[in-house]
């Protein structure tokens, strides 16, 4: 996981997991499929963490 | 603007709603420009921002993303929405789709004005306070739209995202962290409400989806005491703090130290919403050190019912 430039996902993987583990087939394969398409879409971002635009580059965050 | 990816992965998809465009009858698109709308709406005209990036940045969302995607995500650069579990038998679905409650569109299009201003570490307590800010805007936005003031708010995040199927009323609660759901499947709520209970764990970054409960609390409480709309004075106190003061490593007790430093200086020392933000923190265990000319005098303690 790369904590500078992430996807923010609003399902926390707490509950994801918990499908996983206690629910029926059809809603495991939803669940898996969410958590397999938030690690691709992860990895996508960390091979291209370039085009991320970020933080305040038009003030000095340091004089804060 | 709003595209359709038609249940599909290629995106954006198909233009299907452009800004000033008539509503379409789809749901998910409607309901995400008006989210979107809303979010622009609270930022601009109460804080004064332009934006995610302050600059005009276009608000582009996707909408239908895959079939049985049951989550929403801000990548960077635009909101994508999954369909929930439309897709199953309705007695198996667990999640309508993510576009049904304007609080989840306020949260994730507030990770972005996060990644453009403190630029929050997505782990441990920085990424706590990332989830954090992103709970307490999202709150905002539907505080906004109902014209909710903070005692009439229900505090949840996520409502209506759950089915019937499912034993909770929401995500996440800023009232009462740890109660939102309760349900055989999808497992308890772990938020604590306080420092007492703070979760040490590596998974989900150190818990930045379970911590987050405790600065949650923290402003359900300042925005409590101060009363009124909650976006007037708690939300601005906590929007400055996000611009302008807040570090990418910040912890919970720095952030209680710079909201409270942001209040003294948007509404007086020792004033009633200084007072308020100290004692939200408090009540969640992060107790701010004053020096003695920030003591608290006996009509502020009275007004926030201290002894």
């Amino acid at each position: 996981m790369n904590c500078h430039n992430p996807l923010h996902c609003f399902l926390p993987p707490h509950m994801v997991d918990n499908i996983i583990e206690n629910g029926s087939k059809e809603q495991i394969k939803n669940a898996v499929k969410t958590l397999t398409v938030s690690d691709q879409m992860r990895s996508a971002r960390m091979a291209f963490p370039e085009s991320v635009k970020n933080r305040r580059s038009h003030r000095d965050k340091s004089t804060g | 603007m709003i595209y359709d990816a038609e249940n599909g992965s290629a995106m954006p998809g198909r233009l299907a709603r452009a800004e000033g465009d008539a509503a379409t009858g789809d749901a998910a698109t409607d309901e995400a420009y008006d989210g979107a709308g809303a979010t622009f709406d609270l930022y601009y005209e109460i804080f004064e921002r332009n934006s995610i990036d302050n600059q005009g940045m276009d608000l582009i969302s996707i909408v239908h993303y895959l079939q049985g995607y049951d989550n929403a995500f801000w990548n960077g650069e635009r909101m994508v929405y999954g369909d929930g579990d439309e897709d199953l038998p309705e007695d198996q679905r667990l999640f309508n789709r993510f576009t049904i409650a304007i609080d989840i569109i306020g949260h994730e299009l507030t990770h972005g004005v996060t990644q453009y201003e403190a630029g929050l570490v997505y782990k441990d307590q920085p990424g706590a306070l990332n989830e954090s800010f992103s709970d307490v805007f999202g709150s905002l936005v539907k505080q906004r739209a109902k014209m909710q003031t903070a005692d009439e708010a229900d505090w949840l995040i996520g409502e209506g995202l759950f089915t019937s199927n499912v034993h909770g009323a929401g995500i996440r609660s800023m009232k009462n962290p740890g109660t939102a759901y309760n349900d055989p499947i999808l497992g308890k709520d772990p938020q604590p409400a306080h420092m007492r209970d703070y979760v040490q764990t590596t998974s989900d970054n150190g818990g930045v989806h379970i911590n987050s409960g405790i600065p949650n609390r923290a402003f359900f409480g300042v925005a409590k005491a101060l009363g009124g709309y909650a976006w007037q004075k708690a939300g601005k106190i906590w929007y400055i703090a996000l611009r302008d003061k807040l570090a990418a490593n910040d912890d919970f007790h720095t952030a209680a130290n710079k909201t409270f430093e942001v209040a003294a200086a948007l509404y007086g020392k020792n004033s009633p919403a200084q007072l308020a933000v100290q004692k939200g923190w408090d009540e969640v265990g992060i107790t701010l050190h004053l020096d003695k000319k920030q003591g608290c005098g006996k009509n502020f303690r009275q007004f926030l019912g201290w002894p």
